[in-house]
């Protein structure tokens, strides 16, 4: 019996066809006329700084510019880091990119075209619009010293959101050490059970136990985070290990609520939001919750939000936060129209539309002369908040610039030194993490 | 089997009966609770409106339907791919005298555990250098890959159980070995290749991992990443916390309606491609 | 037997074409990439990698997590079958003996397991949050206070709420047993019931002998299913609390997908559990030709 010619045509068409179908997909042209219409595909990922804001410059922009049509393909948070870096070696044509300062930044620099190529494409003078220590940590981002981005906004974290409605009924003020926690709860037991008296992303989420224990570490000692960052320092400092016991010993004395740290980031602002918990910490990102505006599309039925420092262990006058750059604009060498592009990071960054995507606040721009504002005077609480914020990041006690996996993995310890287990060992745990390197 | 003969002597007294039927009961009751629980949470805040805005208010603006579609696009690559291989390969394996040939097979069959998170790596950068980001040829190429040592089994064992002397009297007539395998083969396998084809359908809607890894593109999204993907576009009200509980019970229609349409098929398919003699 | 034919052998290969390539590419290329990525260190971009020799395989190895998703691994299995052999098997006796509503009841028990597992894992891990989830609510709701607990943070709960989600998804068992149910002979069950055997004993001594076989493919298709199913955790207790509940595949798949260079030691992650899959298809494969051997 032999093979017939038959046989062999079939089996060998089939398998040349399948290869074919699989090469098809082949890469675009990435010279443009820039005189036709034409469309600019702009990323970012939820709350930089989010879909909505994002559609006011957006809009405002492309009335100025007729032949502009923008499109803003909003990549979940958590999908971001490795959705991107996908994206980008697929060829996909990006044109501007929101830029994750962290870890990130430094990995796809090599698709990024360096501010340099594009400055000149920008309103003249764009570049000292920007705040210098926006600017500075911007530098930092990149080990070649090249700049790859611009900034264009600014968070830290964490930082409270207290139902001022209810303290107002309580009649409590807004706590300032943990010991007020402490009492707030004791208060909410008897006047409203079921009111958890903090809440925040916790469960999946538990990333956030890492901010929250280094902003209670900053209180013992400024520099820690900046040390274990830019200088090699250790991380399991008496300091933090000190952070730690505080954090444990908070949750035991019921300052804050074990009962809620199985509660993602959705479920903490769901909480928050419905008036099941008294304040709510987060980041300064979500000081969206302030605007008036906001909570009324978001059918968020709060009557006055307002914010504040995380309390302290001992002294209230320790308190602070971290902060960063939360968002910054770069080109990708995927971009097809990088000089339309670069006119409109310069709109965003340090033009008119800065103030348009900040209107309900979330994201502070990272522009020169800026002032926190909710839109709206007679809401006492929140106009307070806000100033509150922006004093908080322009003084932070460390830099939020995160270390990606780590992050999330001393989250995890955190919890569990929540749930119980030896802050020591958890300490020396983290920091064995930090010095094998397969974090980072 | 009847009630009377057979297992039904399991339960001919009558109390042994009710116990069975308690028992039955409780276990059943049991399980639909996080179904109920599911229902109850995505009829909160708006009832049955969290369902009707979840059409003219898609979550993270991705219709359902359309991941229904996309989880269906990517079954048909898998399922094609998985058939066109294993067939073939089933047929050498079950029917075809050559050297190695065991050995060969139980190789093949070696790879029926690999985890797909285990060649997460390779895998995104075949798929990259292929340019399959956001296709459904870049989801359902690997998928087909996993399934197929199980294709291969399941066609091995149905080959076994077919007759060589059915096959046999076609070759000795002179038709080759491909006539006998698509005239003779291939009608014949009908059984096993709708079975194959069920199963290769309910993984392409039960695949979680190469969607989330592989698909940037929101309207690529299929119905098992959505889970995820709606969670992630959910903003801070009540509203859309209830309306995404509403999608996830949307999300598990099309494995309700398989149960209905299709438990024959999955029940035949699974044994027949089980580790078996 | 029939004899073999010239040429035959020229044929098994044209018809096996296909799964080679399928093999080349996605198998052998991935072990290949995945061993010369395992000694680098380098990021899902793929380019400046720095060789690092064996420095990944010494942390994996020296990893507590990565051991714990070992352990775990085998330990989900373990349980999901320990359900399986005996709830799976129980209902589908129950159900071959002709009780009312089968088609309903198989339903409830089938839905599950062809449900995406994302969306399983996902209700499971709402239903079982300490203030909102439906279980404590429902505890409460019937003034058993005392028994709600912290489901998702516990330790030990942690990891019973996952093996409870495992012991969810037994529709496929059951389908196994019943339809080789089907073909059992049952007049040795009228034989026991002469003697007076009541049916639990007639289960646990008569039928569940019987079974053996079914058993094997019961075990063997779930200890082959725990490695691929990563959802089950990665969207229930996202592997926490700290790692008590982490399996290889969320391992694998939270260092696939961080930013930094993390892919190496994620290649390296990927080629010990390869290799530990890999074991576990061979014991399956001996287990399988033994049988085959005797059956002969």
């Amino acid at each position: 019996m032999t093979i017939s010619r038959m046989t062999f045509a079939v089996l060998a068409a089939g398998v040349v066809m399948s290869l074919a179908a699989a090469c098809s997909n082949s890469g675009s042209g990435t010279d443009a006329s820039t005189t036709g219409p034409i469309t600019l595909k702009l990323w970012t990922w939820t709350g930089a700084p989010g879909g909505e804001a994002m559609k006011r410059a957006i809009d405002a922009y492309t009335k100025d510019h007729p032949n502009v049509t923008i499109t803003n393909t909003e990549v979940a948070a958590a999908d971001f880091k490795a959705k991107v870096p996908l994206a980008l070696k697929g060829g996909e044509q990006i044109d501007v990119l929101a830029v994750q300062p962290s870890l990130f930044a430094e990995q796809i620099k090599d698709q990024l075209l360096p501010v340099s190529a594009w400055e000149k494409d920008m309103p003249s003078g764009t570049m000292n619009k920007f705040q210098p220590l926006a600017l500075e940590q911007n530098k930092k981002l990149y080990s070649d010293g090249q700049l790859y981005s611009v900034p264009f906004g600014l968070s830290g974290s964490a930082v409270g959101f207290y139902n001022a409605a209810l303290l107002k009924e309580l009649g409590v003020q807004p706590p300032q050490t943990f010991t007020d926690m402490a009492a707030l709860a004791k208060t909410l037991k008897d006047k409203k059970p079921g009111v958890a008296v903090a809440v925040m992303p916790s469960g999946a989420d538990s990333w956030f136990q890492d901010e929250f224990a280094l902003t209670l570490a900053g209180q013992n000692d400024k520099d820690f985070f900046n040390n274990v960052r830019y200088h090699n320092g250790k991380w399991d400092t008496p300091a933090y290990e000190q952070a730690l016991t505080s954090l444990r010993k908070i949750y035991a004395d019921g300052g804050l609520d074990k009962n809620v740290i199985d509660v993602d980031y959705a479920g903490a602002e769901e909480k928050f939001a419905t008036g099941k918990a008294a304040i709510l910490f987060n980041g300064t990102w979500d000081s969206t919750l302030l605007s008036p505006d906001f909570r009324k599309a978001n059918k968020i039925a709060l009557t006055s939000v307002g914010a504040m420092p995380v309390p302290a262990v001992s002294d209230p006058s320790a308190r602070s936060l971290r902060s960063f750059l939360d968002v910054t604009m770069g080109i990708p060498k995927t971009a097809k129209y990088s000089k339309e592009a670069a006119d409109f990071i310069a709109y965003v960054t340090t033009g008119a539309g800065a103030d348009l995507w900040s209107k309900n606040l979330g994201l502070f721009p990272a522009v020169q002369g800026w002032t926190a504002r909710t839109g709206d005077p007679s809401f006492a609480d929140e106009e307070a908040g806000a100033k509150t914020i922006q004093a908080l990041l322009t003084s932070p006690h460390s830099d939020r610039n995160n270390m990606s996996a780590f992050s999330a993995e001393v989250g995890k310890k955190v919890l569990k030194v929540i749930g119980g287990s030896d802050p020591a060992t958890a300490a020396k745990e983290m920091q064995d993490d930090l010095d094998s390197g397969k974090f980072n | 089997m009847s009630a009377r003969g057979g297992f039904g002597l399991l339960i001919r007294r009558r109390r042994d009966r009710r116990i069975a039927q308690v028992m039955l009961a409780a276990t059943a009751l049991l399980w639909l609770f996080p179904a109920w629980s599911a229902l109850r949470e995505a009829l909160k805040v708006d009832g049955l409106g969290n369902f009707v805005s979840l059409f003219s208010n898609p979550l993270g603006g991705i219709p359902i339907w359309r991941t229904y579609l996309n989880s269906v696009l990517n079954g048909i690559v898998h399922t094609a791919v998985v058939l066109g291989v294993s067939l073939p390969a089933g047929y050498a394996f079950g029917k075809l005298r050559f050297r190695g040939r065991e050995t060969l097979f139980y190789a093949t069959i070696l790879f029926l555990a690999i985890p797909g998170t285990a060649i997460l790596v390779p895998l995104y950068h075949v798929t990259q250098e292929l340019g399959l980001f956001n296709t459904h040829l870049g989801i359902g190429l690997p998928e087909a890959a996993l399934t197929v040592p199980f294709g291969v089994l399941l066609m091995r064992n149905y080959a076994d159980n077919v007759p060589d002397t059915l096959l046999e009297a076609a070759v000795v007539d002179g038709a080759g070995h491909l006539q006998t395998f698509t005239r003779i083969f291939v009608p014949i396998a009908r059984p096993a290749i709708v079975n194959l084809f069920v199963m290769c359908f309910m993984w392409s809607l039960q695949d979680f991992l190469w969607p989330t890894v592989f698909n940037t593109h929101p309207e690529m999204t299929t119905a098992a990443q959505a889970v995820a993907t709606f969670h992630n576009a959910l903003s801070a009200s009540p509203v859309d916390s209830a309306r995404y509980s509403a999608s996830l019970v949307l999300l598990a229609l099309p494995a309700v309606l398989l149960v209905v349409f299709g438990q024959r098929f999955i029940t035949s398919g699974l044994t027949s491609g089980a580790i078996k003699d | 037997m029939r004899r073999k034919l010239p040429g035959e052998g020229r044929t098994a290969v044209l018809f096996l074409a296909p799964l080679f390539l399928v093999y080349a590419l996605y198998f052998a290329y991935s072990f290949w990439f995945l061993i010369g990525t395992s000694f680098t260190k380098v990021s899902i971009g793929f380019s400046n990698a720095v060789a690092v020799g064996w420095k990944n395989y010494r942390l994996l190895l020296t990893d507590p997590a990565f051991l714990t998703a070992i352990r775990n691994n085998l330990l989900f299995a373990a349980a999901s079958i320990a359900v399986s052999l005996t709830v799976a098997f129980a209902i589908a006796v129950l159900l071959a003996s002709g009780i009312g509503g089968r088609r309903l009841y198989y339903a409830i028990f089938l839905v599950p397991a062809l449900t995406p597992i994302a969306l399983v894992a996902t209700v499971f891990s709402r239903m079982l949050q300490y203030q909102d989830g439906a279980l404590n609510q429902g505890l409460r709701a019937i003034g058993l206070d005392g028994l709600t607990e912290h489901w998702l943070t516990d330790s030990g709960w942690a990891f019973l709420a996952v093996i409870g989600l495992l012991a969810y998804l037994i529709g496929l068992p059951i389908m196994y047993y019943t339809a080789d149910l089907a073909a059992l002979r049952t007049d040795v069950l009228e034989a026991a019931v002469l003697d007076g055997a009541g049916p639990l004993l007639i289960m646990r001594n008569v039928i569940h002998p019987m079974m053996r076989s079914t058993h094997i493919t019961v075990t063997l298709a779930l200890l082959l299913g725990s490695f691929r199913a990563f959802e089950v955790v990665l969207l229930s207790t996202g592997g926490g609390p700290d790692n008590t509940t982490e399996i290889v595949g969320t391992y694998t798949y939270r260092f696939v997908t961080s930013a930094g260079s993390t892919i190496g030691y994620a290649s390296a992650a990927s080629v010990l559990v390869l290799i530990v899959a890999m074991l576990v298809s061979v014991v399956q494969v001996l287990v399988t030709r033994t049988k085959r051997g005797a059956s002969r």
